[in-house]
């Protein structure tokens, strides 16, 4: 083939271009570290690391999701530890206002011991965050949840509403408790049924905690222990019909339906006892009626028994409340175990996605700087070899 | 001896121009489109002298122009290919650098807009929170807009530049047919000239890298150009217009047509190669689809979170509205059509949404669904009434009354939908994080039963009223006190627009109530339901999410993008070696040039020396004469 003078021009231009666009890609590669800088380098990798740059950013938001889930689960924590020995004080001047040794006077005193502590529980109750949220109002974190009414009774004003965040993309963890799980939805005596004496008692039967015996055999509902006389009772349900009878000794159990219930004392022929089944009880409730019994003078054998009547069940109500509290603070740590767990393995994954985008998109130097040295070398070898063929011409003898 | 004379002058004439085609070989060695030329001796035809025959000197045969039409049509063609993949790749890596952009890229904003919702949820009440969630939602509809916007741009540069390539055509075309003219009057019996030759050769040349063209040579010297699938462009003496005129659908999306002879032809379809094609390639192949891909993201971004939002309850107790706005589906009809109306179209089905455009066309019974870019016939249902919409890939599209037969539509479901996306909250408070309702259970309660709250229809007028169901025995209920149904744990019940569930073991007096939400201002629901919306399967029946779509656009994207670089390269290469081929046999090699100088100089000082010869021969005569 005839080689002409322009061809020559030409090719080594092309050459020239193309070594030249190399040369810039690699630079380029060099300069930013990257191996892929625009998706046509690369389009499936280009395709990848877009998704892996979302998925991390994800991941540093779960990251932030789960911190905060920890510090307001702490937070949460730390105010529940504070209920609960707030609660065991009050068990405790509860249990020494239950000797019988003592006298109006020094249960008076016990009494405004536990007034300080409910006022305390009803502050813990009404806790706010950081930025003044109420912790236990449920979505309704503006309102005050507790509120003491005109007649001295505590309200709940929040709902029942409970948070979740997400920590994961499958898991979600609810970071705060509604006032009513955590101060109300307590099950009144020892779960599955409480007792009370009716006021108008006249002999000196006190009731024992009532024990389940048989689960099965249990028919939830409200049941009257009537003594026809002073050894024995009959009980009869809401609608009167007789249920079970017996008579009783001091000290014995009462059985019905698979409940025992434990009477202690002497009672008086007409005296009436209540099973109800367990049902919500309030702590605030709990302890008005606490106050109510303690502010009640003892003057006779009827009335010392409705005291301790009423304090043997507030004590069991008292031992539910605080398991109910520390049940809900074995929760919380449970679900701060779930978020150290999640965090955790997004700081894995993290570490992996960040891995598999570095093996995707950087650059191995080794490769590029060798790679550059070698265009380098390419293209001052075309120049030489033109400039020296450019210096080839017959004209130069003529 | 008279005769030795003149043998000597012919060799001296011939040499001498010899010499000057040489000289204008070497004046021309970089002129573009130059073909050398080369003389071609011939003898003179001999005299008979006394029975021999003695030759009488040398002509200049013919001057030879040293080209190829076979080359010369594989260069240019080489060339159209060249320039069209080069002129696409230039307008390809624009679309990828918009989309790719780590920083600013849209995969990026659609994180940070779902992150700010996380941020939302995990503080509801907080205003900041609030407040940086609107402000991401501003910079993701910008950044979809800027996308938008630049494409939009870049579809304004296709149809300006087609303008430019149109009116470039048809003026070489017109210098063509000029050029015809002259090759028709100034040819001798040696053909046409040179000069002529190379301008005609140096212009088809241009009008390769524009267009792919055809070339035939007649006998009379003249060439016929033709474009596309054989519609001439130069026949002779007269040229055709290459325009480009306002497109059949859209005005912005130019058509091209060949005018010539009182006929209009549109020719749109048919160019291909050179920059023209490149454009009109571009514009079909790579514009539309990108800006529907987009479109189609965006579509799924609202449709996820408006829907979701709506399902809400703001700050003011109010039910959330909608939170983004958008263009809906385009419809242009084609000017040719001859009845008015356009037709509705509404999308029906996110999920089942295709990033193409259609056009549609009505032969007076049925409609047919064509992809506008590959023009495959897409199966469409129904038929294109208010009662029976015709529906496809998600789409539902009613006409008033049937249009006239023959009348065409051009659908762009998602192509421009981006053009009208907007945030259409301001105020932070009016962000539905919460549910309207909420649920609990009595506190009274002996059962163990939980409600939980499912969903919410923001249509019914008793949504956040509220109600109580009640139990009358563990087994049936009534709501407001009112009916007993029958009760199976894990039932779902319609509430006064609140799905809710309700499982566990309830007993006679239980009681759930369902109520309004005022007030709520920590509950999260329903931005978290957003958050699920928004990360879960929009697009294809729910089978790809919109981070994916994303990477998907930029896949597309980059590997259109990648495939038409290695065009280029590729074309780059078969158009050096096409364009080797025709200078080795073109082009001038200036030692070439200078061996032929040396030799016609040397021929001439030869011949020169015929005539001195010549003349001392004379002289000699001469002299023996006097003496």
């Amino acid at each position: 083939m005839r080689v002409t003078s322009d061809a020559m021009r030409a090719t080594f231009l092309a050459v020239l271009e193309r070594a030249n666009r190399q040369l810039m890609k690699t630079q380029t590669q060099i300069g930013t570290g990257r191996r892929v800088n625009a998706p046509s380098d690369d389009s499936f990798a280009a395709a990848r690391i877009t998704e892996i740059d979302a998925a991390i950013a994800r991941l540093a938001q779960f990251r932030d999701n789960g911190t905060l889930a920890r510090n307001r689960l702490s937070l949460e924590e730390t105010v529940l530890a504070d209920v609960v020995d707030n609660l065991q004080r009050i068990r405790e001047l509860t249990l020494q206002a239950n000797n019988a040794t003592l006298g109006n006077g020094e249960r008076a005193g016990l009494a405004a011991e536990i007034r300080e502590r409910f006022d305390g529980l009803l502050a813990l109750a009404n806790s706010v965050d950081g930025n003044g949220r109420y912790l236990f109002a449920g979505f309704s974190e503006g309102t005050q949840p507790f509120v003491v009414t005109a007649d001295g009774s505590v309200e709940y004003r929040g709902d029942s509403g409970q948070r979740y965040i997400e920590i994961n993309d499958e898991r979600r963890v609810a970071i705060n408790d509604a006032g009513d799980a955590a101060f109300q939805r307590i099950p009144s005596g020892n779960g599955t049924f409480s007792l009370s004496a009716d006021p108008a008692n006249t002999g000196s039967g006190v009731l024992g905690a009532g024990t389940v015996i048989d689960p099965n055999a249990w028919v939830p509902g409200e049941y009257r222990i009537e003594f026809v006389s002073a050894a024995s009772y009959e009980v009869r349900d809401a609608a009167d019909v007789l249920v079970a009878s017996g008579d009783h000794t001091p000290g014995s159990s009462i059985e019905f339906l698979g409940i025992g219930i434990e009477l202690n004392g002497a009672p008086a022929a007409g005296d009436t006892f209540v099973v109800e089944p367990s049902t919500a009880r309030d702590v605030f409730t709990v302890l008005n009626d606490l106050l109510a019994t303690l502010g009640t003078s003892v003057n006779d054998e009827s009335s010392r028994a409705a005291l301790h009547n009423g304090l043997g069940q507030t004590l069991v109500d008292l031992d539910r409340a605080i398991d109910h509290v520390i049940d809900l603070r074995a929760t919380i740590g449970a679900r701060l175990r779930a978020v150290e767990d999640e965090v955790l393995s997004n700081e894995a994954f993290e570490v992996q996605m960040t891995r598999e985008l570095s093996d995707l998109r950087d650059l191995d130097y080794a490769v590029a700087i060798s790679l550059l040295s070698q265009q380098l070398l390419q293209i001052d070898a075309a120049q030489k070899a033109f400039s020296r063929t450019q210096g080839l011409s017959l004209f130069r003898y003529l | 001896m008279a005769n030795l004379l003149n043998i000597g002058v012919s060799a001296l004439l011939a040499q001498q121009r010899a010499l000057s085609v040489t000289a204008n070989n070497i004046a021309n060695a970089s002129t573009p489109g130059y073909s050398r030329q080369r003389v071609e001796f011939s003898e003179r035809p001999a005299d008979r002298i006394g029975g021999h025959f003695v030759g009488s000197g040398v002509d200049i045969g013919r001057i030879r122009r040293m080209s190829d039409e076979v080359a010369a049509a594989q260069m240019r063609s080489a060339s159209s290919g060249f320039h069209r993949a080069e002129s696409f790749s230039n307008l390809a890596s624009v679309v990828e650098n918009l989309l790719a952009d780590e920083q600013i890229g849209l995969a990026a904003t659609l994180q940070s807009f779902v992150n700010s919702l996380q941020d939302v949820a995990n503080d509801p009440a907080s205003a900041s929170a609030r407040q940086a969630f609107l402000s991401e939602a501003r910079t993701l509809v910008a950044r979809f807009s800027s996308i938008d916007d630049r494409l939009t741009d870049l579809e304004g540069e296709v149809a300006r530049r087609l303008d430019v390539v149109a009116t470039e055509i048809s003026s070489i075309g017109k210098s063509l047919a000029e050029l015809n003219e002259r090759i028709l009057t100034t040819s001798s019996v040696n053909g046409p000239p040179s000069d002529l030759l190379d301008q005609r050769d140096q212009l088809l040349e241009r009008l390769a890298e524009l267009v792919d063209i055809q070339t035939v040579v007649q006998t009379d010297g003249t060439t016929n150009v033709f474009i596309g699938s054989g519609q001439a462009l130069v026949l002779g003496g007269t040229s055709m217009q290459l325009a480009a005129v306002p497109g059949r659908f859209d005005p912005r999306q130019p058509d091209m047509v060949l005018r010539g002879g009182g006929n209009e032809v549109a020719v749109t379809q048919f160019l291909t190669g050179g920059e023209t094609g490149a454009l009109l390639d571009f514009r079909r192949e790579m514009l539309a689809p990108t800006r529907a891909a987009i479109g189609q993201i965006a579509v799924g971004i609202v449709s996820a979170a408006n829907t979701a939002h709506m399902n809400g309850m703001d700050l003011h107790g109010d039910l959330g509205q909608a939170l983004f706005a958008l263009a809906p589906p385009s419809v242009h009809g084609a000017s040719t059509n001859t009845g008015g109306a356009a037709p509705t179209v509404t999308i029906a089905d996110v999920g089942a949404l295709k990033p193409r455009s259609y056009h549609l066309h009505y032969d007076g019974i049925d409609y047919r669904v064509l992809d506008a870019t590959t023009g495959a016939e897409i199966a469409a249902a129904g038929a294109g009434t208010a009662a029976d919409p015709l529906t496809f890939d998600g789409l539902e599209i009613v006409f008033a009354a049937p249009p006239p037969a023959g009348d065409q539509f051009a659908i762009h479901a998602l192509e421009h939908a981006v053009s009208g996306f907007s945030l259409l909250i301001e105020d932070p408070d009016r962000v539905a994080a919460a549910a309207p309702v909420r649920t609990r259970a009595a506190l009274g309660n002996v059962g163990d039963g939980v409600i939980d709250l499912v969903a919410v229809d923001p249509a019914d007028p008793d949504l956040g009223t509220s109600a109580t169901i009640e139990f009358i025995d563990p087994t049936t209920y009534s709501i407001n006190g009112a009916g007993a149904f029958a009760y199976t744990p894990g039932d779902e019940m319609l509430v006064n627009g609140a799905r809710v569930t309700l499982a566990g073991a309830p007993v006679a007096g239980d009681r759930f109530v369902i109520e309004s939400n005022a007030g709520g201002i920590g509950d999260n629901r329903n931005a978290l339901a957003m958050i699920d919306a928004l990360t879960g399967g929009v697009l294809d029946g729910g089978a790809t999410t919109l981070q994916s779509a994303v990477g998907r656009t930029v896949a597309k994207v980059g590997t259109l993008s990648a495939e038409t670089q290695n065009r280029r390269d590729a074309q780059a290469a078969l158009l050096e070696q096409s364009r080797a081929r025709l200078d080795s046999l073109r082009g001038v090699n200036l030692d070439e040039e200078a061996a032929n100088m040396l030799r016609t100089e040397q021929m001439y000082q030869a011949a020169a020396q015929t005539i001195a010869v010549a003349n001392s021969l004379f002289d000699s005569l001469l002299a023996v004469l006097r003496r």
